[in-house]
């Protein structure tokens, strides 16, 4: 399968873009503007077209602007394969979402069409620093990719059940079985997805850390709340099982995907003493990993929205991460002036945002 | 006007209604002959007089017990456990199914406070009693549903009652190529021997 590019985009009335058009290239571009002039809201914009969902969290009813009643984010996409994608919501109607004409019914209907691998500054503290941001690094991928979406909707809803029994105290076994029973089979088969995941991703994701870092040692290891080998399933009912006693004390689940973590070992150390210069080429490493990834599984590569990577990094790095974006399928880079990116980049086209619009 | 908005904000109350189609229907029965409005209101009125639940399946009916309960061609050794009436009409629709049925009256659902003293799960246990040979669990492929599901093959296989669930798959008609990895994972579990 071939690369497909983002080539048209309009904004209505999203974040501070009253109506805005765009035009890109297959090699994507370089977003230059001052602060506060829209260059993270247009890739935030992007996302939305592979996730149908903000790649910030932000709820949908946050990204319409002025906090007004809706927006619309309309895209056409060309390369190997030609088709559209627009996402508008409306604070009656809710979110809709097309791929060419066709309405679509679920999110997971628009995965899969346009993968997106993204990085902000932002996401280095948020990411990094507690169990569920490093979680979230490990989902934020896999959601993108067939059915893990499912699983997860199903394990936390069958979750948030059983926590209600147990946190109601005296429940009998008999009524927990059946949510026993629905958490360990969704579970299991999110555990056996960020396992393989990780374990794919560890050397590419040492590799470019090393490459970033000028030579500091790194090791990523899968932390599942149980001992996750041989058979997962059976490790899932094993462990929930010995967790009887802690249950009932807390009054709440306390094995499962929901209480995985991501240990990240830099030269030895653990990720939480690593330095913010670290930190950053650790989630950057591990972004160009995931590019990586989904090269692999779909034989695309997916566009790499890159918001204020180059601040901050020193020239030899600069120069190495330039080398791994460039030529690696579309890619947006955001930056205060042109002068901010290394000379690779440069190649690309360069857009100027200002007060919400494309300055021409 | 009292009676004007009367109406309209009864009607208002309904599901799928706002208050403009409320308006519309309520100018609508202004307009028309008295007979339009007073049949409207025996219906509606016949309704909560006449329907009640079976007694024996907890389906609605006018007669209790309900036709498919009393109806001696019908196999009462197979019994079909489905969420709500609504579910029963649907299978009935299809007119294939030849066995009788029991209506849970929704699922279990901690989250809104529904265990299973809430649902008819004592009144089918109850109705087991009486020469079942199989029940079909026929909830739906929800979360609740197949918890619900589970907890009642649990509770129903230790009697020597064969229980199976209802097929979740492909659609006929549907093309593999299409279905989704989750739809083709569900339908593979839940393939069978071809027969002849």
């Amino acid at each position: 399968m071939g690369d497909v590019f983002l080539e048209a985009l309009e904004l209505v009335r999203f974040r501070n873009y009253s109506r805005a058009k765009f035009h890109f290239g297959p090699e994507g571009a370089t977003i230059v503007g001052r602060n506060g002039s829209g260059k993270s809201n247009l890739l935030e914009s992007i996302s939305f077209l592979a996730l149908g969902k903000s790649i910030r969290g932000a709820p949908d009813s946050e990204v319409a602007m002025d906090g007004g009643d809706g927006f619309g984010i309309y895209a056409k996409f060309g390369g190997e394969d030609e088709f559209r994608i627009s996402v508008v919501y409306s604070r009656g109607r809710g979110k809709r979402m097309n791929v060419d004409d066709h309405p679509l019914r679920r999110i997971s209907e628009l995965l899969g069409k346009f993968q997106v691998v993204s990085f902000s500054p932002e996401e280095v503290h948020l990411l990094l620093r507690s169990p569920a941001g490093r979680r979230r690094l490990l989902d934020m991928l896999l959601s993108q990719v067939g059915g893990y979406v499912w699983y997860w909707q199903r394990y936390r809803r069958a979750l948030l059940h059983r926590n209600r029994l147990l946190s109601e105290g005296k429940v009998s076994r008999r009524e927990l079985k059946p949510w026993d029973l629905q958490i360990v089979k969704f579970g299991s088969e999110i555990v056996r997805r960020r396992k393989e995941f990780v374990c794919w991703m560890e050397e590419k994701v040492k590799t470019f850390y090393e490459v970033l870092s000028g030579g500091e040692d790194l090791a990523v290891l899968y932390s599942p709340s149980f001992p996750a080998d041989g058979d997962i399933l059976e490790r899932f009912v094993e462990s929930l099982g010995e967790s009887t006693e802690q249950e009932r004390r807390l009054g709440c689940t306390v094995v499962g995907p929901h209480r995985d973590d991501l240990s990240v070992r830099i030269g030895g150390r653990d990720l939480r003493m690593a330095s913010q210069g670290q930190a950053k080429s650790f989630l950057l490493a591990w972004k160009l990993g995931e590019a990586l990834f989904f090269y692999e599984r779909s034989g695309r590569r997916p566009a790499l929205l890159m918001d204020e990577v180059f601040s901050d990094l020193d020239s030899e790095r600069s120069k190495a991460l330039a080398g791994f974006l460039i030529g690696k399928g579309q890619c947006f880079v955001t930056a205060i002036s042109e002068g901010e990116v290394p000379g690779p980049i440069r190649n690309l086209r360069v857009i100027e945002v200002g007060d919400g619009r494309c300055v021409p | 006007m009292d009676a004007l908005e009367r109406l309209i904000s009864e009607f208002a109350k309904l599901p799928g209604i706002g208050r403009k189609t409320a308006q519309r229907l309520t100018f609508f029965l202004l307009k028309e002959d008295g007979e339009r409005a007073s049949s409207l209101a025996e219906a509606i009125l016949a309704l909560k007089e006449r329907i009640r639940y079976c007694s024996v399946c907890f389906n609605i009916t006018e007669e209790d017990p309900c036709p498919i309960c009393r109806d001696p061609r019908r196999d009462h050794s197979t019994i079909c456990v489905v969420e709500e009436s609504g579910d029963l009409m649907v299978i009935e629709r299809l007119g294939v199914y030849k066995g009788v049925y029991h209506v849970l009256g929704g699922v279990l659902s901690p989250l809104d406070g529904v265990g299973p003293e809430d649902l008819h799960i004592r009144e089918l246990l109850e109705r087991l009693k009486e020469g079942v040979r199989e029940v079909i669990l026929a909830t739906n492929p929800t979360v609740e549903g197949e918890a619900t599901a589970l907890y009642l093959s649990r509770l129903i296989r230790p009697l020597g009652i064969r229980v199976s669930q209802i097929a979740r798959g492909i659609p006929m008609g549907g093309d593999i190529e299409l279905a989704d990895e989750i739809t083709l994972t569900r339908a593979f579990e839940g393939r069978r021997e071809v027969e002849g």
